[in-house]
């Protein structure tokens, strides 16, 4: 049968006819009446709204998650990366794009891409926040049935899921952490662009990791050709007027709320820096990694590692010696000159001790963060030895028992000890209390962790600890981080100013250089300093403009 | 207003079906029968047991109640949205009205026998692709006698309908076929919608015509399959959601 009008299912009129042609069934006329008045107060809704919105009364949404949600559906084609900074609910966001698709007919499937430790966390806010049902897929074959499937990319880019999965159509791709998306060569960014889909999400909260390229990258993906060639972008990026173009298109595809511009009452975030003294034992071993520098960087022998081992012996002792432990530092290990067989005892270190008296002194929830494994077990054994029951969280559990933590924390531990792997996703402002044990020098990463408690849902002041060694590399690099506060303002406050010129945006990349690749503190100085000689040449230039 | 017109819609649909309900202020107590157990409540197992074993079941008894509270009643159904169970009677409900078939009574008939004339009908939510246009609730008749069609928003006293065939009363055969009759009535909400969306769908051709490169650019890219099917979501057009069908034997002709 033809016809030009749009149907949600395309055979309605052949089967009405069907209907019409059989032996009719009789209704109810009252149930006839009163299913009309339903559907009338449920779909009919003014221009430009969404109509799902009478089905979610339970939620409370923010003016920038409807703005948000408004723009993708009405202006955007329903393709889109939501890139609102951390905390500020992305995730509810793009269920309501979603719901709002789903209830419009558009959308009857969806395949949601997000990290393995997240995956619970999206089933339950979907169903909790939206009503939708959605299946995690593990692998066996009973995502086939569910409309709405969440599952990993590093699970369904290989085959032969993968065959699988791109011979389907999706109505609508959400993919969170988007930013892992950014290199056309890898097989995450192949994956993505062999789908076939409609409607598609990305999700971030740093659109750019390295360069301004990224973008450009992500745009292809979202919307292939806006952004023209590369080498257009790359040209457009130096020049002022074209990147005021650029960013009228970035408009056209990607929805970046930052914090100071909504009206929630974000509750106080305080930090505080405690500087802690060495026991004897890890005082002496700190000491000798740092003499042994010393003597080699007399004789030129200096290497690249010994920041990184500095920074671990300022993290635990377990995690130092288990760095010198490994075969490339058994010379080091041989030539410190002091025992490195030690007893339980030994192995306790100041932050630990530091770590327990605040747990054991308040009720409330701690969440734990250090980037070293050896440091999440030692600290984890530590309080246990003090009747304190804390929960791991690190990147190399399955899913299962990443939310299995995650929920364990919730409802039965009082701390969590994660390690950067933690630092992604996950809702935790059920928490108010964050100790860092040692600290990344990237501060977009520093502000990746506290997101983690303060963000929407937080109705407590936060208090976030620092905890730095006394007289070791953390004060010394500490102090170069306090001069160069502004340097660091501009790189938090203004890094989603992200058509700045390709190279200020490899800001981070310098830093992990001057941090983690420096032979010694001189050098790190005199980076940061040509970084921030950069910077005040680039904010001139911006003035001038 | 909409949950209080969902709760009634789903009592109503229960006791169509024939279910025992013991309606309170807040929490109604649903004896459900076979066949509703079987749909609704996810029993699958059991339901295969007692086949296998030849051995009638038990239906399960549930408590519909409107709001969540502390003291949740055994099998407790919270009338929400939310709720799958909840929801997938509100479906039921409406997908047993999909098509319907009704008799309208002459108040006085003058002769002993009153003809009555067939309509069919169709109604639904009038609105366009791609989003952003509002919506209405519109309805398009056709007199299978006459060919006459009217559109509006509420044609019959759809309350006022009989399931049956009231006595004195005697049907008129149609004239015109169902296919042709269901063509008409689409052509007329069609057009209907056509002057009601005219400012929407000028600026959904402008959005088309925005879209254009981009959906260019997947040809391109050879994203072929990705293509058609944006540029169907694209490409302006009426659309009715939750279309109902019925045939009416009314007095008017």
């Amino acid at each position: 049968m033809n016809h030009s009008i749009q149907f949600e299912d395309k055979n309605w009129p052949s089967e009405f006819l069907n209907w019409l042609n059989s032996s009719h069934q009789y209704i109810n006329p009252s149930l006839l009446t009163q299913s009309m008045k339903v559907r009338k107060e449920q779909c009919l809704h003014p221009a430009k709204t969404l109509s799902c919105l009478k089905e979610l009364t339970h939620l409370t949404l923010h003016p920038h998650q409807m703005d948000a949600a408004t723009k993708v559906v009405f202006e955007m084609g329903g393709r889109a990366l939501l890139a609102d900074e951390v905390g500020l609910g992305k995730t509810i966001e793009a269920g309501l794009i979603l719901k709002e698709y789903i209830n419009r007919g558009h959308v009857k499937t969806a395949l949601i891409l997000v990290p393995s430790s997240l995956s619970g966390q999206w089933q339950q806010e979907l169903f909790k926040h939206f009503g939708i049902n959605s299946i995690i897929h593990k692998g066996k074959k009973e995502w086939r049935e569910s409309p709405i499937t969440i599952a990993t990319i590093d699970l369904l880019k290989r085959p032969p899921l993968r065959e699988m999965i791109e011979k389907s159509h999706y109505d609508m791709v959400i993919v969170d952490e988007a930013h892992k998306l950014t290199n056309p060569k890898t097989l995450n960014y192949q994956f993505i662009n062999s789908l076939s889909k409609s409607y598609c999400l990305f999700l971030t909260a740093t659109p750019i990791q390295n360069r301004s390229e990224d973008l450009y990258h992500l745009s292809t993906l979202l919307k292939p050709g806006l952004l023209g060639s590369l080498q257009d972008f790359r040209e457009a990026c130096k020049d002022e007027e074209d990147k005021m173009e650029i960013k009228k298109k970035l408009n056209q595809f990607m929805i970046r709320t930052r914090r100071k511009e909504t009206n929630i009452a974000w509750t106080k975030r305080t930090i505080n820096v405690e500087w802690i003294d060495q026991l004897p034992y890890e005082k002496e071993l700190y000491h000798s990694i740092e003499k042994f520098y010393h003597a080699q960087k007399e004789v030129n022998m200096h290497a690249f590692s010994h920041i990184t081992l500095l920074k671990q012996g300022c993290s635990s002792i377990i995690a130092l010696l288990k760095a010198l432990n490994r075969v490339q530092n058994k010379d080091i290990s041989s030539q410190l000159g002091i025992n490195l067989d030690v007893t339980p005892d030994q192995l306790i270190t100041a932050k630990a001790q530091r770590i327990l008296s605040f747990i054991q002194n308040t009720d409330e929830k701690v969440i734990v963060f250090t980037q070293y494994r050896a440091t999440q077990l030692y600290l984890s054994w530590f309080l246990k030895q003090n009747n304190i029951t804390s929960v791991p969280f690190r990147g190399g559990f399955k899913k299962g028992k990443k939310q299995w933590m995650t929920d364990l924390f919730r409802e039965k531990a009082q701390v969590l000890i994660a390690t950067e792997a933690g630092s992604e996703g996950l809702n935790l402002q059920f928490c108010r209390y964050m100790i860092h044990a040692d600290i990344p020098w990237n501060p977009m990463k520093l502000e990746q962790r506290i997101g983690r408690i303060h963000r929407i849902g937080q109705h407590e002041d936060v208090e976030v600890f620092y905890l730095l060694n006394r007289d070791t590399i953390e004060e010394r690099i500490w102090h170069v981080l306090q001069e160069k506060v502004s340097l660091f303002q501009y790189i938090i406050g203004e890094h989603d100013d992200l058509l700045s010129s390709a190279s200020s945006k490899e800001i981070d990349k310098y830093l992990e250089d001057a941090f983690l690749h420096s032979r010694s503190e001189k050098e790190i100085r005199l980076k940061l300093n040509q970084l921030e000689h950069f910077y005040d040449l680039s904010l001139n230039k911006k003035e001038e403009a | 207003m909409a949950k209080a017109l969902q709760w009634d819609l789903v009592h109503n649909f229960l006791a169509y079906k024939g279910v025992e309900i013991t309606k309170g202020p807040s929490q109604s107590l649903v004896h459900l029968n076979e066949e509703l157990d079987r749909k609704f409540m996810n029993r699958p197992f059991y339901w295969h047991y007692r086949d296998a074993t030849n051995q009638p079941g038990d239906p399960m008894t549930i408590s519909i109640i409107k709001e969540t509270t502390d003291t949740m009643p055994v099998n407790a159904v919270v009338a929400s949205p939310l709720n799958p169970i909840f929801n997938q009677l509100i479906d039921a409900a409406h997908g047993e009205t999909r098509w319907y078939k009704g008799y309208e009574t002459v108040a006085a008939p003058s002769t002993n026998y009153a003809p009555l004339y067939p309509w069919v009908v169709i109604q639904g939510v009038l609105t366009t692709d791609p989003p952003g246009s509002p919506s209405y609730w519109k309805e398009a008749a056709i007199s299978l006698t006459t060919g006459n069609i009217k559109t509006g928003e509420e044609i019959f006293h759809y309350e006022n309908l009989q399931a049956n065939l009231p006595p004195q009363h005697v049907l008129t055969a149609p004239v015109i076929q169902f296919e042709r009759a269901i063509h008409k009535l689409i052509g007329a909400l069609e057009q209907l919608g056509t002057e009601l969306f005219k400012e929407e769908l000028a600026s959904a051709h402008s959005f088309n015509e925005k879209m254009n490169p981009f959906l260019s650019a997947l040809l391109d890219h050879a994203n072929e399959r990705e293509y058609e099917h944006l540029n169907n979501l694209y490409q302006p057009k009426i659309r009715l959601n939750h279309p109902m069908g019925g045939i009416i034997y009314s007095q008017f002709i």
